[in-house]
């Protein structure tokens, strides 16, 4: 055992070799990595947590059901309220209001879905908003559909 | 080198030879125990989560504990589809989109591309801000005898070939069937961005990580649709739940000619397609 003491040197290298790893290993990957795949678990929670903006469906009916009853009425019924306005978030946050909901520029929002396009379903209603404003003898101004149509029940 | 020191001054006080000297050997006898300790707190730490794993992974799954309102994750394996007959191309989807997840501008989770197809096959394709504000009427010079909107999206694949070559696993797949990306590990280098064949990543301009549709992520688990769904004026969107009964998405996949988006990849995607045509890709 002349040479004990090299043996002895070279095991502790390895030692704390494996020690620093072992370390580094437990610093270096997250807690919940590997769970339940190669991946950060608490990351899953994480993206589940986030707030969401828009309302549930029908969120709105519980204080605007007068305008909730005409749209319910008309061909509008199935649209979100949101998609012409603004997501609920930003009108209200835990039952308490938290600023005004936008009011939208009706020819803009009309045409998002009433310009007559080429690649539209034909069954679907939709008009050259110029010659239309004009056969109905109006000017072309932001809030000239409103002249005849109801946003909220176009038909009536 | 002696076995046996003169005395204990003679010698350079080396740890082989001076036992009673004390300051190197007990240094290194309390580094010892100090190291020791350590990795045996660690160790004991890492046995916990093993059994966590063991739990998981066992026959019977232990709850999931990620989701604090009872969402249950096993129970649900969502999927998508994309009706392009119905499509007015109102773009309401992509600004629910925007809105609902604060995409920057200029980058979409989901989008809206405008197919004008003329006679000889050549397809005309736009999608000016994403179709976000939604498509004027112009004029493509050719004989158009087909045109159609072609919404997209992530198609949370089950066989991705983004998640497969992140370097820091920090893009993976849920167990219901969702892709997403754990910002707190990527690193921005790009590798998903270019892996995707559908283009639907991109690197976020802020956080400078890759970012992706997360099929709503947040308001799936909380038994909401996602926002795109929601604002569809004309039900060309649908979200489906594969292990729910009497789902209408897994009805129609079960019951139509649904196609998916390049199946020669092979990248199996969970967003469903009605109306496909040749030209759309």
């Amino acid at each position: 055992m002349e040479h004990a003491k090299h043996i002895i040197r070279a095991v502790l290298l390895l030692v704390i070799a494996a020690t620093l790893f072992v370390l580094a290993r437990h610093f270096a990957i997250p807690q919940s990595f590997g769970v339940y795949g190669a991946y950060r678990a608490a990351s899953v929670t994480e993206h589940a947590a986030k707030e969401p903006q828009h309302g549930a469906a029908g969120s709105c009916a519980g204080c605007h059901d007068e305008q909730a009853d005409v749209k319910a009425e008309g061909k509008h019924a199935n649209l979100s309220c949101e998609s012409c306005h603004a997501p609920l978030a930003v009108h209200v946050r835990d039952d308490q209001k938290v600023g005004p909901m936008t009011i939208p520029t009706p020819i803009e929002v009309c045409s998002w879905c009433h310009q007559k396009l080429r690649a539209r379903p034909e069954a679907f209603p939709q008009v050259v908003f110029a010659s239309h404003v004009a056969e109905h003898d109006e000017t072309m101004t932001d809030s000239v559909c409103l002249e005849c149509h109801n946003a909220h029940n176009p038909s009536e | 080198m002696p076995t046996t020191p003169a005395s204990d001054s003679d010698c350079g006080g080396c740890h082989a030879c001076t036992p009673n000297d004390g300051t190197r050997r007990d240094f290194l006898k309390q580094g010892a125990k100090a190291l020791g300790a350590s990795v045996a707190t660690i160790v004991l730490c890492d046995m916990t989560d093993l059994t966590k794993i063991a739990e998981a992974s066992g026959a019977t799954p232990r709850r999931p504990d990620l989701f604090t309102d009872g969402y249950d994750w096993t129970k649900h394996r969502y999927v998508y589809l994309v009706d392009i007959r119905k499509c007015i191309g109102c773009g309401s989807c992509v600004r629910a989109c925007s809105q609902e997840n604060n995409v920057p501008p200029a980058h979409f989770r989901t989008w809206v591309e405008r197919y004008r197809v003329s006679r000889t096959g050549e397809a005309v394709i736009d999608s000016d801000n994403g179709g976000m504000d939604g498509f004027e009427p112009s004029m493509t010079g050719k004989d158009i005898t087909k045109a159609f909107f072609f919404p997209k999206l992530c198609c949370h694949c089950t066989h991705t070939p983004c998640v497969q070559l992140c370097p820091v696993c920090a893009s993976y797949r849920t167990v219901d069937g969702v892709v997403l990306v754990d910002e707190t590990r990527c690193i921005g280098c790009g590798y998903c961005v270019q892996a995707c064949p559908y283009g639907s990543r991109f690197i976020h301009p802020v956080t400078h990580t890759a970012s992706k549709c997360t099929l709503c992520y947040h308001r799936i688990t909380r038994g909401l649709t996602t926002a795109c769904v929601q604002a569809c004026p004309v039900e060309a969107r649908m979200l489906g739940d594969m292990k729910q009964v009497g789902d209408k998405v897994a009805e129609i996949i079960a019951t139509q000619r649904v196609q998916i988006l390049q199946p020669e990849l092979l990248t199996d995607p969970n967003c469903y397609y009605l109306g496909l045509t040749k030209e759309a890709r």
